[in-house]
């Protein structure tokens, strides 16, 4: 699994070149476009674009692919259950069930939704520096200390991974097998507490180092944006892009019988 | 766990996030800088629960942690949740974009749940209360969780009634395994750094003020347990014309009659005629002045109304008088039609048949190996 999102940041492609903020701004208008878009027609063509996007920016599928089969593992009994509960005409039966059309429809276009929201956010976030993205919502007014927030979780994140794996070594050098059984659970109780007094320690050092360096609860950082034409011509496509998908979608030309779901 | 993008419905996603937003402004109230490592500690360790699995008869289970947040940052669990839950869909695709404040909402709030009931320890008095109460805590912070969470599939829409129960019932099972890891964690961390659980002093509000989610809490589970008759039912009308009138008669989809509802005949263009109350079956019965078409309606409160077009053609054989000739009780009587939609449990049977199928499928393609040691698991 991909922790580190940002590691095809370094790939060179017009949307690796955009202005994080803009793109921020942009993708996201359009990623909450799609979330609300009914008819399967359009979810497909935003499913389309979402590809488009991961094609610019050269991120391999196989490193979108971890978190995609989550996101599918979660969706399958929405795609298998939906038919035979959604009240519409059935088609067929199946063991005198009804098969509803319009179940199996409602259970497409959520599916190709969340995939085409999936790939759009790897394309945010995917292209560019975790660290640019965050200062970049700074930047766009999102409260300080929650952008030092996520800062400071993004770093400990993989210490606590790394100490983790310490941890775990030193269990097993001592015979520990993990079993479902109440022994097993107990242990990983004092496993994530021990981890966690470990974690106080070492912040509580790393805070007073900060504070003896002058942080006064502000970040300073290198990075500085500017935003030229080009950044907002893009912005300009792809917000365009998903307000013609949305203009599509309310007009109801693909509508079948979406009365009773929205 | 954490829903999907495309699920829910636009109100019920807007509604998540502002509910989020309000909650964390709330919760960050006096926030002190030294505060802000030990919540991004915790953050972390939300966001690694994540990769921690543990082993759960054939298959094996992540752990969710929401509660020991609770039980260790207080009301900062909530902030600590919700950027915990961001992470976690940017870098492991667990959840969706858009619907990252409704998962905030659903976890975050079970772990406001789980402080207050951590917070219940002070009202007793025993040597391992703290295992006890912190095992309450994390069992309650899964559950409410789940409960959240069927919330919203509900609100949505009634179809995902099916995948609403399912939710309950995993997180029943999740709840237990959680509730045994958050009881040690507790009583491992009073022996050895105490200062760095929640509420280690009572609070000044005392308990009363723990309380609060606690009760919040209950509320929502008896609302969702309990058969939801007020759950996004629609109110029926249904017509027959019979020799002594018009008699018609308010129902809910489940076939249960709509008492005591103001009821009334009107003319096509909206003129009152007649209006009543409806007895215990939900009847009424109007006399007919003439054949003509009429309108009738019913509002049973709370959003339910029901309209129905009587046409004059329904009318023949009615006989017209102005007043009631005959109480609408005895005409029920000689009136029977099977109005309930029953449950459809072959439907949910064979749905959840179609699921263990699809699950087992996807169990034996993925060929997972067990986890036989403790560690992360980034796949």
């Amino acid at each position: 699994m991909p922790l580190d999102i940002d590691r095809f940041a370094h790939l060179d492609s017009t949307i690796q070149r955009w202005d994080p903020r803009v793109k921020i701004v942009s993708m996201g208008l359009f990623v909450f476009g799609v979330a609300t878009l009914k008819s399967l027609p359009v979810a497909l063509a935003a499913l389309v674009a979402g590809i488009g996007f991961v094609r610019i920016t050269g991120i391999p599928v196989s490193f979108i692919w971890g978190a995609l089969k989550w996101v599918l593992l979660f969706l399958v009994p929405f795609f298998g259950i939906m038919p035979f509960t959604y009240p519409g005409p059935p088609v067929f039966d199946v063991l005198g069930l009804g098969f509803s059309m319009e179940g199996l429809r409602l259970g497409l276009l959520i599916i190709v939704k969340a995939v085409a929201i999936v790939l759009t956010a790897y394309a945010i976030f995917g292209s560019a520096r975790f660290d640019v993205s965050m200062i970049a919502l700074q930047r766009l007014k999102v409260p300080s200390i929650i952008v030092q927030m996520l800062l400071f979780t993004y770093r400990y994140i993989f210490v606590l991974i790394e100490e983790m794996r310490r941890m775990s070594t030193a269990m097993r050098v001592r015979g520990f097998v993990m079993g479902t059984n109440l022994y097993t659970l107990k242990v990983v109780g004092n496993f994530v507490g021990s981890l966690l007094v470990r974690s106080f320690d070492r912040t509580e050092r790393v805070h007073k180092a900060m504070l003896s360096k002058g942080y006064d609860g502000t970040f300073h950082t290198l990075v500085s944006f500017k935003a030229k034409n080009t950044d907002f011509a893009k912005a300009a496509l792809v917000i365009g892009t998903v307000v013609t998908l949305l203009a599509v979608d309310l007009e109801g030309f693909f509508r079948t019988a979406v009365a009773g779901w929205y | 766990m954490h829903i999907s993008d495309g699920i829910l419905s636009t109100p019920v996603i807007a509604g998540g996030w502002v509910v989020a937003a309000g909650l964390t402004a709330v919760c960050l109230r006096k926030v002190q800088l030294e505060e802000i490592p030990k919540i991004s500690v915790l953050t972390a360790m939300f966001f690694v629960a994540d990769l921690i699995h543990v082993p759960a008869g054939p298959t094996s289970v992540h752990l969710i942690l929401n509660g020991l947040m609770g039980i260790i940052l207080g009301i900062r669990a909530f902030p600590a949740v919700l950027l915990g839950v961001t992470l976690q869909t940017i870098l492991l695709g667990h959840g969706g974009v858009t619907v990252i404040g409704e998962n905030a909402v659903n976890l975050g709030g079970g772990a406001l749940v789980a402080y207050g009931v951590w917070q219940l320890r002070h009202l007793t008095r025993f040597r391992r209360r703290e295992v006890v109460f912190g095992a309450l805590a994390g069992a309650c912070g899964v559950f409410s969780s789940g409960m959240l969470m069927a919330t919203a599939l509900l609100l949505t829409g009634r179809e995902f009634l099916v995948q609403a129960q399912l939710v309950v019932a995993t997180h029943a099972v999740i709840m237990v395994l959680e509730a045994i890891v958050a009881g040690a964690c507790a009583g491992f961390l009073i022996k050895v750094k105490p200062e760095a659980l929640a509420g280690h002093r009572v609070a000044r509000g005392g308990a009363a003020a723990a309380v609060g989610p606690v009760v919040v809490a209950v509320i929502l589970g008896a609302g969702l347990l309990s058969p939801h008759p007020a759950l996004a039912h629609k109110l029926l009308l249904d017509y027959t014309a019979v020799n002594e009138g018009l008699l018609v008669e308010a129902f809910f989809p489940d076939g249960t009659p709509a008492r005591n509802t103001t009821m009334r005949l009107m003319t096509p263009d909206g003129k009152v005629l007649q209006q009543g109350m409806t007895n215990d079956h939900g009847g009424y019965l109007f006399p007919v002045p003439e054949h003509a078409d009429y309108v009738a309606d019913a509002d049973a409160q709370m959003g339910h109304y029901a309209k129905v077009d009587v046409p004059a053609a329904a009318l023949t054989g009615v006989t017209l008088s102005e007043t009631a000739t005959a109480d609408a009780a005895e005409i029920e009587r000689t009136v029977t039609k099977v109005r309930a939609e029953p449950f459809p449990l072959k439907r949910v049977a064979i749905g959840f048949g179609v699921l263990a199928v699809l699950g087992g499928g996807a169990l034996l393609a993925s060929r997972r190996k067990r986890h036989s040691e403790l560690g992360p698991h980034t796949h």
